[in-house]
């Protein structure tokens, strides 16, 4: 169970310091309000509308299928770098597990999934 | 070669699933030869087991693929054989069904493939990892099953219902699977059955652990208080995935949960075995009673397979070979017999839309044949003998007795008594009422055909003479 105390102790002293840091921050920053100053941040443009907007599903889509390959990618990293070890075994293995994710691009790709609507 | 044989039924359905998923871009107006595909890619899995099962339960586990992360022994091979068989069944009796509601072939097949894949990846794994991507790999392909056909809003309530509740019980289960992964320091069921107990008295992490992985089962194989999803995505889901969902995913959580408490925690069994033995009653019980008020065939049937799954989970209170051979037979028995009473279902369901139990009124006089076999699976069903569901019941209420269990015996007994009114419900609307002259006639494909015939061949022909099977059992079990 030590470990787990460690892992414990660290949440609750982050959580300190952040508070810590923030109780002091309030105390010496001087307070000036005025309304340009507490509009959201948009990077310098003019705030428009509401930030609570529907967004098209397209966009979950589209998500998705990033997903899906940004994890392709964490496994392809460390397979690259063991590639040696694995030897030609692994490497038939990869060429399965693309090929079995290329069948889903495929897929999405033939149901229109990747045409903007 | 040797080491591909022990993964040939995973990648003969694999291909099968991506070939029809890609076949289905460009052929979709010919949905015969997906069907054809993936029932091909079914019978081929089956045959790929025959090499393995020739060994014996013993000579199939003597080349054990990396130890303890995968086995092929006969448990294993078992479990194979009858996910393979029910997924098989399901195909068979569909085809009509999918062209009449005009559902998605290709993607129903593809993903009942898959479901195929996670079932008979979660039979072979000794791995809380594997056993897990397998059961997500059955889950997530429920959820879209059940929510195939999207011009109907209850089909799209029924996936919804499942994938929240199926989504939040898995992370209980990932939570308890962590835990005994954290006390432990093991992956595998082996290393895990080595250290893992419940110390007496208190109930602790470790107990804490077995609760959460009870919990997480329960919504997978329906048990109650897990089973509030049940009758919306039973009665909501296109007739063929109701009847995949009552007999696949709920036997291979039965398999995963048999290997993981049997192999994996027991040291911890007097802590389980009273817990269980509660679900197992609760289930029975609840099951049943809910089924005594329902007018739809459909929820009928998912109330009826929710008290199924409390017999099977006395077996596996009981604890003892006895037992676990006893559900491994309550298993078989009730997967042909159920679905091949669904086949029926279906093909009932393809003319008339509603499954109401007036839609069955005077079946018996239309068709005599199909009436008389949907009785006898009922009749299995309530365990009445000479069918195999009879002898499924005694081997159970036989284990529970040979442990003491007196209370669970009685309990099954009387829940037997309890579920012969709503099945006879049934069987007087076929025999006794009159066809409805508006209700267009049944016909019979030959899909469903096969399937009603293999299901009397088990129901009658286990009922007459249960050695075969129960000797597969046996052996099995000594082997686990």
């Amino acid at each position: 169970m030590s470990e787990y105390l460690e892992v414990g102790l660290f949440l609750v002293a982050s959580a300190l310091f952040y508070a810590v840091t923030m109780f002091m921050a309030s105390l010496v920053s001087p307070h000036a309000p005025t309304a340009a100053k507490q509009s959201p941040y948009e990077c310098g443009e003019q705030p428009v509308g509401e930030a609570q907007v529907r967004f098209g599903p397209n966009y979950y889509i589209i998500a998705l299928i990033f997903v899906l390959f940004d994890v392709e990618a964490i496994f392809l990293f460390p397979w690259a770098a063991a590639l040696r070890e694995v030897g030609m075994a692994g490497f038939i293995e990869m060429l399965v597990f693309i090929g079995v994710l290329l069948v889903g691009l495929v897929y999405a790709w033939r149901k229109k999934v990747l045409s903007w609507i | 070669m040797a080491v591909a044989l022990h993964f040939l039924p995973e990648l003969i359905v694999l291909a099968a699933a991506l070939l029809v998923a890609l076949l289905d871009l460009w052929l979709e107006r010919s949905r015969q030869v997906l069907h054809w595909i993936a029932l091909a890619g079914i019978a081929l899995g089956l045959a790929s087991l025959a090499p393995l099962a020739l060994r014996g339960p013993a000579g199939a586990e003597a080349l054990p693929v990396w130890a303890e992360l995968w086995r092929t022994d006969g448990f294993a091979l078992f479990f194979k054989a009858l996910f393979l068989v029910s997924t098989g069944l399901v195909l068979l009796a569909d085809r009509r069904f999918v062209e009449e509601r005009r559902l998605p072939a290709g993607e129903l097949y593809a993903m009942l493939l898959f479901a195929t894949l996670g079932m008979i990846m979660m039979a072979s794994s000794h791995n809380l990892m594997v056993i897990y991507i397998g059961l997500e790999l059955v889950g997530i392909t429920g959820y879209a099953l059940s929510g195939l056909d999207k011009s109907d809003p209850r089909s799209s309530e029924a996936a919804l219902k499942y994938f929240l509740l199926g989504a939040v019980s898995s992370s209980i289960l990932l939570f308890g699977l962590s835990l005994v992964y954290g006390l432990t320091g093991s992956l595998t069921l082996e290393g895990i059955g080595r250290v893992f107990t419940v110390p007496e008295g208190g109930v602790g992490l470790a107990g804490m652990a077995v609760l959460l992985l009870l919990v997480g089962f329960g919504f997978k194989i329906a048990a109650v208080p897990f089973h509030m999803w049940v009758p919306d995505t039973y009665q909501g889901s296109p007739t063929p995935v109701t009847a995949f969902l009552s007999v696949g995913p709920k036997a291979a959580g039965f398999a995963a949960l048999l290997s993981l408490f049997v192999t994996g925690l027991p040291q911890a069994t007097s802590f389980w075995r009273p817990l269980l033995a509660g679900v197992a009653v609760l289930t029975m019980t609840l099951g049943n009673l809910a089924a005594l008020s329902q007018t739809n065939l459909k929820r009928l049937m998912g109330y009826s397979s929710i008290s199924h799954t409390g017999y099977v989970l006395a077996g596996l209170a009981v604890a003892t070979p006895y037992g676990f051979r006893a559900m491994l037979f309550y298993l078989a028995a009730y997967a042909f017999v159920n679905l091949a009473a669904f086949a029926i279902i279906i093909a009932v369901g393809t003319q008339r839309q509603a499954h109401e139990l007036a839609d069955y009124r005077g079946l018996g006089q239309q068709n005599t044949f199909m009436a008389v076999a949907l009785t006898i699976f009922f009749l299995s069903l309530i365990g009445i003998p000479p069918t195999a569901g009879f002898f499924g019941k005694l081997y159970l209420f036989g284990a529970a007795i040979e442990q003491g269990y007196v209370g669970l015996a009685l309990v099954m007994v009387l829940n037997g008594v309890l579920s012969v009114p709503y099945y006879y419900a049934v069987i007087k609307e076929m025999f006794m009422g009159s066809p409805e002259p508006s209700a267009p006639p049944v016909t019979w494909p030959w899909g469903v055909e096969a399937a009603v015939i293999a299901g009397l061949v088990v129901a009658l022909g286990l009922g007459l003479g249960s050695d075969p099977l129960l000797r597969a059992a046996t052996a099995v079990v000594n082997a686990l």
